[in-house]
């Protein structure tokens, strides 16, 4: 039991970690390279349209420029525009339950295991520095949270019309890949059934999740920022220079 | 022309035109969350009852998703049931959403080019 913990806790973390940050390179690389082409198109300039001059950050004015366009957003003639933003007509007020669920299960996806004391306390024994700590309390009711977000999304796949249509085995797969990290842990913090296994299992399961990310449906961790940033469609953040 | 002609399918030609969007046409399969979010932004989802074959990601991943995982390697039959899909459950209105930015149109419109390769177009003026 000590040499299969030794083992999964060793070199098999630093194999899931190469693999994770390797293939999320080449997935970023492969997204600049073959999935998006540069625009083609030129993107439709309304009548009137004068191109701005580039604020940059470090010249004369441009913190101050920034800092008045921000102003401005919240001025009273812009305000009704853009409140626009927040309205009922987006997803979050098509699908409220939905939206937030998933928001939550995220947040608390990627936030629980860098905060969680056990995990800080490994980092500590192993490389001397690590991340602040929250309450174990408080990791274990977003741990708890996030359980129950993917209870939600399993009810979801069973259970709607429609998103049962569109279900395959790689989706309940893929969901137990997610929330296994963090059903063995909880299980393990809890001490309910045989602590070495359930530890052993949850390091296994945090090991899977990793190499998994950059090769399967979670890869949309990565896709999703690049896509926002630089494929331009009416949600991007940023300029948006290529196309799909 | 009315009546289209019996031809043979030739999975290489469907090979050919699967390999030219081939980047594109794999990582909307894999990023495809299977979230059903793009539903709504369809009119004729919204419209037929929220049957789910209206689904932008249906239309999808049962037209261009099926040539791409048989490899082109599809009968005549399934041909024509995802033309029925590309032509009679998509206008190409390009309104669809999809919160990981997948191009969904572009995967219809190739699907409609791989048709019709094989001579398996809408009949628009059928009686």
């Amino acid at each position: 039991m000590h040499q299969i913990y030794q083992f999964v806790g060793g070199p098999l973390v630093w194999f899931s970690l190469i693999v994770f940050i390797a293939g999320t390179i080449h997935q970023i690389h492969r997204f600049f390279t073959e999935f998006s082409q540069k625009k083609a198109t030129p993107i439709y300039k309304p009548p009137g349209f004068k191109k701005q001059p580039p604020i940059g950050w470090f010249s004369k004015n441009a913190i101050q420029t920034r800092l008045a366009m921000i102003k401005d957003w919240f001025s009273k003639e812009n305000r009704t525009r853009n409140m626009a933003m927040f309205r009922a007509t987006n997803v979050f007020g098509i699908h409220p339950v939905m939206s937030w669920t998933t928001l939550i299960f995220h947040v608390c996806l990627v936030i629980t295991p860098l905060y969680v004391l056990a995990h800080n306390i490994l980092l500590d024994e192993a490389l001397g520095t690590c991340f602040f700590s929250w309450s174990e309390t408080l990791t274990d009711g977003m741990t708890f949270v996030l359980l129950v977000c993917g209870a939600y999304f399993l009810y979801r796949r069973l259970f709607v019309r429609r998103v049962r249509a569109i279900t395959t085995l790689y989706d309940y797969v893929m969901l137990l890949i997610a929330v296994a990290p963090f059903l063995t842990g909880f299980l393990a913090y809890h001490q309910i059934y045989d602590y070495q296994t359930m530890v052993i299992l949850h390091i296994l399961a945090g090991e899977l999740m990793l190499i998994t990310i950059p090769y399967t449906k979670f890869a949309h961790m990565i896709y999703f920022f690049l896509q926002r940033f630089f494929v331009a469609n009416e949600y991007s953040f940023g300029k948006g220079d290529r196309r799909w | 022309m009315t009546e289209q002609k019996s031809l043979e399918i030739n999975p290489k030609t469907i090979q050919n035109l699967l390999e030219e969007k081939k980047a594109q046409i794999q990582t909307a399969l894999k990023i495809c969350a299977h979230c059903t979010m793009c539903a709504e932004s369809c009119f004729l989802f919204m419209t037929r009852d929220q049957d789910p074959k209206y689904m932008p990601s249906y239309k999808f991943i049962n037209s261009i998703g099926t040539l791409y995982n048989k490899k082109g390697r599809v009968d005549r039959d399934s041909l024509n049931k995802i033309r029925d899909i590309v032509w009679k459950d998509c206008v190409l209105c390009t309104r669809c959403y999809c919160p990981m930015g997948i191009d969904i149109p572009a995967m219809i419109a190739h699907a409609r080019n791989i048709c019709r390769s094989q001579g398996v177009v809408h009949e628009f003026d059928a009686s």
